[in-house]
């Protein structure tokens, strides 16, 4: 009969060395796993919010924009004299027949009336004719010299209509000249539009 | 003989020991799977986090979409640029008609302009008419008055003559005067 030698466990020995090697697996297991689980779940969380607040804004533009476009419908008489102050077209003549009138309603002749010319089209552009509001716009002055005779009543009373009329013009420059029975004056003048 | 167990305390103990660190391998066992479980927890809800924020993106792509590409929106962004502007074009606008009387004001009632000119910077140049010298100097002493030079100021005579008109003679001069230009550019009142 051989002896074999029986190999006897010490249970207490094993016991602290399963113990060690579990607080061994929390501590991996919580530095690895949970971690970055939860730093990616708080970037995640952080970037919802963000992405709701953008929605909240994106729903909030919509909405306004929606008033918005109400009220432009509503305010079609105001429109008129924003149009008529700053036109959507820059056709020189506008400005010609405006100061034209206003000459003539002052009592004055006009001597001279001249603008500067343009770069950019006045009329006719197709793309601007087929959508109004697609592109975008810049004011655009136009650069009008106006000779007029007559008294200096007459001047004060044309430039107030020039100040007050529903088109928005600047007198720059104002030149006068007299040889003792006709005075001249001369006026440098600018009109604005809104155009693309 | 009696039987004496000579190793009784130290079996106590030992079996004291090792029940003590089978209990704490329990329960380190079951903090693991409450970590484990946690962190699938975890994952889950990153995976929900994550549909939640495709699904915002999404919505929020299609508000911005449909915004952009409104029928009136162009009307509304040319309106609000034309009305913009034109605020800022009366905050610069000019006013002269007040400018003539208060010139009108302090000029001597013998004497008439025959060359004006003003920009908007508050520089202007005249060439004013009188009877005589006197007149001349009369004019230009009206400009120290503290009544009278509140909009006019640093006349500058830049030249003075006399000049046949028909049968009389008169003085002349050429002036270059600073006026305020806050002045044209206030309202009308």
């Amino acid at each position: 009969m051989e002896y074999e030698p029986t190999t006897i466990r010490n249970p207490g020995r094993t016991s602290v060395v399963e113990t060690g090697s579990l607080v061994v697996a929390i501590i991996l297991v919580l530095l690895f796993l949970v971690r970055p689980a939860m730093s990616s779940l708080g970037q995640k969380k952080s970037q919802l919010q963000q992405i709701q607040a953008t929605y909240q804004n994106a729903q909030k533009d919509k909405e306004q924009l929606s008033q918005l476009v109400q009220k432009v419908h509503d305010s079609k008489a105001d429109l008129t004299l924003v149009d008529e102050a700053l036109p959507l077209t820059d056709r020189p003549t506008q400005v010609e027949v405006l100061l034209d009138s206003l000459v003539t309603a002052s009592g004055m002749k006009t001597v001279e009336l001249n603008f500067q010319p343009q770069d950019n089209t006045s009329v006719g552009d197709p793309q601007l004719v087929a959508n109004p509001y697609g592109s975008d716009r810049k004011v655009v002055p136009t650069a009008v010299d106006l000779s007029v005779t007559g008294t200096m009543d007459q001047l004060k009373f044309l430039l107030q209509q020039i100040e007050t009329n529903g088109r928005v013009l600047d007198v720059s420059n104002i030149e006068m000249t007299s040889d003792g029975k006709n005075t001249l004056f001369k006026l440098k003048l600018k009109a604005y539009s809104y155009v693309p | 003989m009696a039987d004496i167990n000579l190793l009784g305390n130290t079996n106590k103990g030992f079996s004291f020991a090792r029940n003590g660190a089978s209990m704490a391998a329990k329960i380190l066992a079951t903090v693991l799977v409450l970590v484990l479980l946690y962190f699938v927890f975890l994952r889950l809800q990153i995976s929900q986090t994550t549909r939640a924020v495709n699904d915002a993106q999404a919505k929020t792509s299609e508000v911005e979409s449909e915004t952009l590409a409104g029928k009136d929106r162009g009307e509304v962004v040319t309106r609000q640029g034309q009305v913009q502007n034109l605020n800022n074009l009366l905050k610069s606008h000019v006013y002269w008609s007040g400018l003539l009387p208060e010139l009108a004001r302090v000029t001597l009632k013998s004497a008439s302009y025959v060359g004006f000119t003003a920009d908007t910077f508050g520089v202007m140049s005249v060439d004013v008419i009188v009877p005589t010298y006197a007149d001349a100097d009369k004019y230009l002493q009206v400009f120290d008055l503290p009544q009278f030079n509140q909009q006019f100021s640093d006349v500058k005579v830049l030249s003075i003559s006399k000049i046949q008109s028909g049968s009389t003679v008169q003085t002349e001069m050429k002036l270059q005067l600073k006026f305020n230009p806050a002045f044209i550019h206030k309202t009308l009142q």
